[in-house]
């Protein structure tokens, strides 16, 4: 089934409620109501019931009563809807008086009669034709010290008009009011949904090729603007993602045209005319080379797609820095005594880590430092434990990196100086793997260059043992 | 010894048969999947070499059918380097896996290694080629008479030379197994290390043993 609109279950649920709470309201009015005229309908019983029985305690007996009636009836004239009826005690069957109709319903007027006390009492009852009555029964003493029961009845039609009335404009108002309620409901939340058409719209026309739409958050409600910033923003990154995606493809695609070009040129120069074979050789030894270079560049680009999606990586493991620092300087060490290079391993830190990874990270930012280093100089591998970050810096004295360039350092295939670094076999993509690795490793690379005096490349990592920083701060230094 | 090349690319089943058999070893070659079974489960190998990608039936087809009956060598072939896919390669059965791209001479030398692993050729205490001699026990190595003092990576550069004397070693294989690097690092340690051995063991006499193959690596062997 399909789920019913929004604006429907709204409309709905409020309709719903807003007949419960008329519902309510009315009943509330209806028995206040009735309670009130029933108060008020004894009030006036209790008084007439008085004069009653003043003017009876001027009578003798039974027999004046029955004779001389009008002062009593006049107690009960012009009261329509009064009817005063007394009894004698030894003669239940027919009343000594009886003003009006009377109860329509003689047993509950016996029945009121025999249970007559010296104290006032009511009780309501209902005749034949469904009239209500209210009636006050009193034991009334006469001068001859004999006592007659009287009731004073009240019809309560007036009441039971007004009260029906009452029940019947609230009855023919709720529908309408209900499906008044209903439709507003509805209304509201059709227009204040309506912007959603508008997040259609964007959705329908976004792709990854057009990521350009953004929505207007002008005149929105505030929880769907919320909304819709996020969707922007989201959209934002997708572009910004996608663009440096295709951006590092036309790259790609450029870097690997160089070496392609260089291999198809010189086979066909080589095949336009006999050569002797130590010329065949040479071509092939030069092909070889530029092939490494482009195998090269094809690893380095599946490593980097590897670290970026980390779920298929050997769980981390304690990994001491200065000896992965003093594994690869070892490996360097040949290479740096040939420019006369010192390499000094200085400090200790241990991180959590991916050994490989991290010597990977180490070795290029090393071959990199030796490549710009001025013969004769040092290059120091530097290794801090500070409380939360453990780092590793690698700086070499040199000529230094123009401040301009430092943002794009460690993007792919970015080159400073490209000609001459590709020419030394450069893929491109050292730095970009430093990058990727540390970022695996949820840590920092970074770089400071002061032209012509330093260059530091730093690598931190979040401490191995996270501890509380007070007391990581007693603790002495690298350890 | 006999070695079934199951690869549907022309060129590189090409340069395979030919590395091969100029190797000295005997190769058949099939170009489908159907093919390299139906061969595998004729004839016997001492090795298949098999790609992963193949029309109808692919590497891991093959590889998963051929165990049920055969127990054979098999060196998988592939351009996906995850790590899950070397677990599958290995879980399925194979003995071996190289991604491509690959240097031949690490195939090759793979390819001894498999062989090697069944014939179990007691490796000897001191090593021998002309007349330099390693005696890794000792730590010791020798040209004729003259005792030769070499760094603790030049031992071992010469070491893994004479342990595979003959046989070419790139520079990958060298960095890998002298300094256990398992990655491409951007560095002549290689170049500077065999220069400065050549210095010890080659220049002062006339018979020299360290050869370079241009654009492939380095052999130690005597020439005469």
């Amino acid at each position: 089934m399909k789920p019913a609109s929004l604006s429907m279950r709204l409309g709905l649920t409020v309709s719903i409620l807003g007949a419960l709470l008329v519902v309510f309201l009315a009943l509330l009015a209806y028995f206040a109501l009735t309670h009130e005229l029933n108060a008020l309908s004894r009030d006036s019983l209790q008084k007439k019931m008085a004069q009653v029985e003043h003017s009876l305690s001027l009578y003798v007996d039974t027999n004046e009563v029955s004779g001389k009636p009008h002062i009593l009836l006049d107690q009960v004239m012009g009261h329509d809807n009064l009817t005063l009826t007394i009894y004698d005690r030894s003669n239940l069957r027919t009343p000594l008086l009886k003003s009006g109709s009377g109860l329509k319903d003689p047993r509950a007027e016996l029945r009121a009669v025999r249970t007559t006390t010296e104290q006032l009492a009511y009780s309501e009852s209902i005749d034949d034709e469904g009239a209500k009555f209210l009636t006050a029964s009193k034991l009334i003493r006469l001068k001859d010290g004999s006592s007659v029961p009287v009731l004073l009845s009240m019809d309560n039609a007036h009441d039971q008009a007004l009260l029906s009335a009452y029940l019947r404009s609230t009855l023919i108002a709720l529908p309408l009011l209900l499906v008044f309620i209903g439709l507003t409901a509805w209304g509201a939340v059709q227009r204040g949904l309506a912007p959603l058409r508008e997040f259609r719209k964007v959705a329908a026309r976004v792709s990854t090729q057009d990521l350009e739409h953004r929505l207007s958050v002008v005149n929105m409600p505030q929880e769907l603007s919320e909304l819709a910033q996020g969707i922007n923003f989201m959209l934002h990154r997708l572009d910004a993602g996608v663009q440096q995606l295709s951006q590092f493809s036309d790259d790609l695609a450029h870097e690997l045209r160089t070496p392609i070009n260089n291999l198809m040129g010189k086979a066909q120069v080589t095949l336009s005319r006999e050569r002797t074979s130590e010329e065949y050789q040479d071509v092939l030894v030069s092909c070889t080379e530029e092939l490494e270079r482009v195998a090269r560049i094809v690893s380095d680009m599946l490593f980097l797609a590897q670290v970026s999606h980390p779920s298929a990586l050997a769980p981390f493991e304690t990994v001491p820095l200065e000896a992965e620092a003093a594994k690869v300087a070892e490996m360097f060490s040949l290479a740096a005594q040939d420019k006369q290079i010192h390499l000094n391993v200085v400090g200790s830190a241990s991180v959590l880590g991916d050994r490989l990874m991290i010597q990977r990270a180490i070795s290029n930012l090393l071959s990199n430092a030796l490549r710009h280093c001025p013969n004769g100089k040092t290059i120091t591998l530097l290794i801090e434990q500070g409380a939360t970050q453990a780092s590793l810096l690698v700086s070499n004295p040199g000529t230094g990196i123009e401040a301009r360039h430092l943002p794009h350092l460690f993007d792919r295939f970015y080159r400073v100086d490209s000609a001459r670094s590709r020419s030394q076999g450069s893929t491109g993509l050292g730095l970009a793997i430093v990058r990727s690795i540390m970022s695996l490793h949820q840590g920092v690379a970074e770089v400071k260059s002061l032209p012509g005096v330093m260059t530091v490349f730093r690598l931190g990592f979040p401490a191995a043992t996270p501890m509380a920083p007070s007391l990581a701060g007693k603790l002495p230094q690298g350890q | 010894m006999r070695i079934l090349v199951v690869e549907d690319e022309l060129k590189a089943a090409e340069y395979l048969h030919q590395g091969l058999t100029e190797s000295g070893y005997i190769v058949d070659h099939a170009a489908t999947g159907a093919d390299g079974l139906h061969l595998a489960q004729q004839q016997a190998y001492d090795l298949i070499i098999l790609d992963v990608n193949l029309p109808e039936l692919d590497g891991w087809g093959v590889l998963e059918q051929l165990r049920r009956t055969h127990s054979t060598r098999v060196m998988m072939l592939t351009a996906r380097g995850r790590l899950a896919d070397k677990i599958r390669g290995l879980d399925l059965g194979a003995d071996d896996y190289l991604v491509k791209p690959f240097e031949f001479p690490e195939l090759l030398a793979r390819v001894r290694t498999l062989m090697r692993r069944s014939e179990n050729i007691p490796v000897p205490q001191v090593l021998k080629v002309a007349d330099l001699e390693l005696d890794p026990g000792r730590h010791r190595a020798f040209r004729g008479a003259q005792r030769i003092d070499l760094t603790t990576k030049e031992f071992a550069l010469l070491h893994l030379l004479m342990r595979q004397s003959g046989e070419v070693l790139t520079r990958t294989q060298i960095i890998s197994l002298v300094w256990d690097m398992n990655f491409d690092c951007d560095t002549n340690v290689v170049e500077v290390s065999i220069r400065r051995l050549r210095a010890k063991i080659d220049d002062p006499f006339d018979n020299k043993l360290i050869h370079t193959l241009r654009g492939v690596g380095y052999v130690l062997e005597a020439r005469e």
